[in-house]
């Protein structure tokens, strides 16, 4: 193969030569009629970056003529400084994609070489291809763990996250190909931006998440949170402020924002912060009356079978409860319940939750717990009395008794 | 058998009565520390007290094996009262008259002022009849606010959950009650007033000092030499 295409670039080099240049450049590489490997070899192999002449030899662009990339080299001897090997005849819309991405915006941004190499790229299927995830974390990150990360800091501490999370885990440890690497979620060519900052942005990271988890998705697409955000509130959360982003990690993972124990806190960023729940007309002692619960007490101290938030809400598909969908519906409560206390009665469908012991809540037992606190202070007042008067008398020497 | 060589001592309690307050003291410190645990969550010394007790799971058995220690107690108790003689005796003794609370005020006016007479005391002290009640009233309360709560399935399906509600507030407050009482000012009696310093022995031995049970009931005592029981 290889030996054929040279004799035919040779033959064409030839009639090159005879015949005035003909006019080149279709979207298919055009036929060396420059130079050969060798004729360029004759120059670099002995420059202070050698190129051999079988450079290309075992890449995916081997039998491709030197002149087939460096397009504007016709000549020898060639301009002292030539362009930059041009990918765009074959690789018209990765180089279109590219000039549009913050990469080529900046000098000294990335170029196709500074990802993919040079004369030795690899076949998508090979290890050092950029198809494969672990490959994106070292070339991406060789670069990005020097540069600003997206809240302060360098990079590097992205990249480590992300090499510690449950997608990093499977691509860099499990050889998981399929999950999620840099150009996953970031783009390759077009780099995505995924800013949170509203709503619209925040649906993009839902499809883009949807992409892999489509049961997630489409729970999380009949949820009050995606109502919420396709109503524009940029405070309902997308799949990232609950799951995190380049931290991410299962349920049962290390320092997990969805594992059981973690759940309260979670939800509470928004639900236990008053003025974000006032923009909803929702309450803020949601988390609170929870955590002092039995089912809060018991998660707390390690009863990971204790209900969560989620457990009775749900998770992607939170619903509030007067919708007839919502699994906190009083028609349905009955059924949630079941899933820990599988007897559970009629009396479960009728109970009002979160009720604070206070005057707007429980106001029954707000009242009995105030007259506890009285009786017992005025049991504690006795009992300093009782102390203080026999330990007057006994100053005074009277006779003690109890 | 005598104390300080000198001094003899009364039969306070008998071995049954012993027995029986052993167990309630069991029982009580049982559930007053892993309910404690519970009112007082977000505290680091509850948390330590579940770790203890083996996690959430145990806390739980440890209070409810607490509670039915409680429960048998109690109806010993009150079954013992209408069927012993002599329970019947300490009952009658143990019921609150106007009287006791005339010697209260004047044992704490006598304290203070040093004017009139310390009044004299019978079997039991206006204070014990008094802590006692509480503790009778408490120990109701507590029991069945704690059947409530124990299967909320059964108690969801009965009463509404407001009840359900009500009665997790009575049995925190309840218990701070008793502790108040028990650990706090029925310790002091027994531990620190009235020259019991550093105990009253009688939960163990049954018998008390002579002359401490004379200070401290002289009413009874008086009647106990002149061959009449109060």
């Amino acid at each position: 193969m290889t030996s054929h295409r040279s004799a035919l670039a040779a033959v064409l080099l030839a009639g090159a030569l005879a015949v005035a240049p003909v006019a080149a450049s279709s979207a298919a590489p055009a036929k060396a009629k420059g130079p050969t490997a060798a004729d360029c070899a004759g120059c670099h192999e002995s420059a202070d970056k050698p190129v051999k002449a079988d450079a290309l030899k075992g890449s995916v662009h081997e039998g491709l003529a030197c002149t087939d990339c460096h397009s504007d080299i016709k000549d020898l001897p060639h301009a002292d400084k030539p362009a930059k090997a041009d990918c765009s005849p074959c690789h018209a819309q990765a180089v279109t994609d590219w000039k549009a991405s913050p990469h080529a915006a900046k000098p000294g941004g990335a170029t196709c070489a500074s990802c993919h190499g040079s004369h030795q790229i690899t076949a998508g299927a090979n290890e050092g291809s950029m198809r494969r995830g672990i490959r994106q974390v070292q070339v991406c990150g060789a670069c990005h763990a020097k540069h600003p990360g997206p809240h302060g800091g360098t990079g590097e501490a992205w990249i480590m996250n992300y090499r510690n999370s449950v997608h990093g885990d499977a691509v860099l440890n499990k050889g998981m190909n399929v999950a999620p690497s840099c150009a996953t979620c970031h783009g390759a060519h077009a780099l995505r931006a995924l800013g949170k900052a509203d709503a619209a942005s925040k649906v993009k990271i839902a499809e883009l998440c949807g992409t892999c988890h489509a049961q997630a998705f489409a729970s999380f697409r009949a949820s009050a949170h995606y109502a919420a955000l396709q109503k524009g509130s940029a405070g309902a959360p997308s799949c990232t402020d609950c799951h995190g982003e380049h931290t991410i990690q299962g349920p049962q993972g290390p320092g997990s924002p969805v594992a059981p124990l973690a759940v309260p806190q979670t939800c509470g960023k928004c639900h236990a912060d008053k003025s974000a729940m006032e923009n909803f007309g929702l309450p803020s002692d949601r988390v609170a009356t929870y955590t002092d619960s039995y089912h809060g007490i018991a998660l707390k101290e390690g009863d990971l079978k204790a209900a969560n938030c989620a457990s009775c809400h749900e998770n992607h598909g939170v619903l509030p409860a007067s919708d007839p969908a919502s699994s906190i519906n009083p028609a349905n409560l009955e059924k949630t319940c079941g899933k820990c206390h599988p007897k559970a009665g009629k009396g479960f469908s009728q109970v009002k939750f979160h009720q604070a012991v206070s005057p707007q809540g429980a106001r029954g037992a707000w009242f009995v717990r105030v007259f506890y606190i009285g009786f017992i202070g005025i049991l504690i007042l006795g009992f300093v009395l009782h102390i203080l008067a026999e330990m007057f008398a006994r100053a005074k020497g009277r006779k003690v008794v109890r | 058998m005598t104390e300080k060589g000198t001094v003899g001592t009364v039969e306070r309690m008998t071995r049954a009565q012993r027995l029986v307050h052993l167990v309630l003291m069991v029982a009580i410190l049982m559930l007053v520390f892993s309910g404690l645990a519970l009112a007082y969550h977000e505290q680091g010394w509850a948390h330590a007290i579940i770790s203890l007790m083996g996690g959430f799971g145990g806390r739980n058995v440890v209070h409810r094996t607490g509670a039915v220690l409680l429960v048998l107690v109690f109806i010993y108790h009150v079954i013992a009262t209408n069927v012993s003689a002599s329970h019947q005796r300490n009952a009658l003794a143990s019921v609150p008259k106007p009287a006791d609370l005339k010697a209260g005020w004047a044992t704490f006016l006598w304290r203070m002022t040093g004017r009139g007479e310390a009044p004299k005391y019978g079997h039991y002290t206006p204070m014990q009849k008094f802590q006692y009640w509480l503790i009778f009233l408490g120990c109701l309360l507590m029991g069945l606010s704690g059947v409530v709560l124990w299967s909320p399935k059964i108690s969801l399906e009965l009463f509404p959950k407001s009840f359900f509600d009500l009665m997790l507030v009575v049995h925190s407050s309840q218990a701070q009650w008793a502790f108040i009482i028990l650990l706090v000012w029925h310790l002091w009696d027994v531990h620190v007033a009235g020259g019991n310093f550093p105990m009253n022995p009688a939960w163990i031995t049954g018998r008390m000092r002579e002359d401490l049970y004379r200070a401290q009931h002289e009413g009874e005592w008086e009647a106990m030499q002149k061959g009449t029981k109060e």
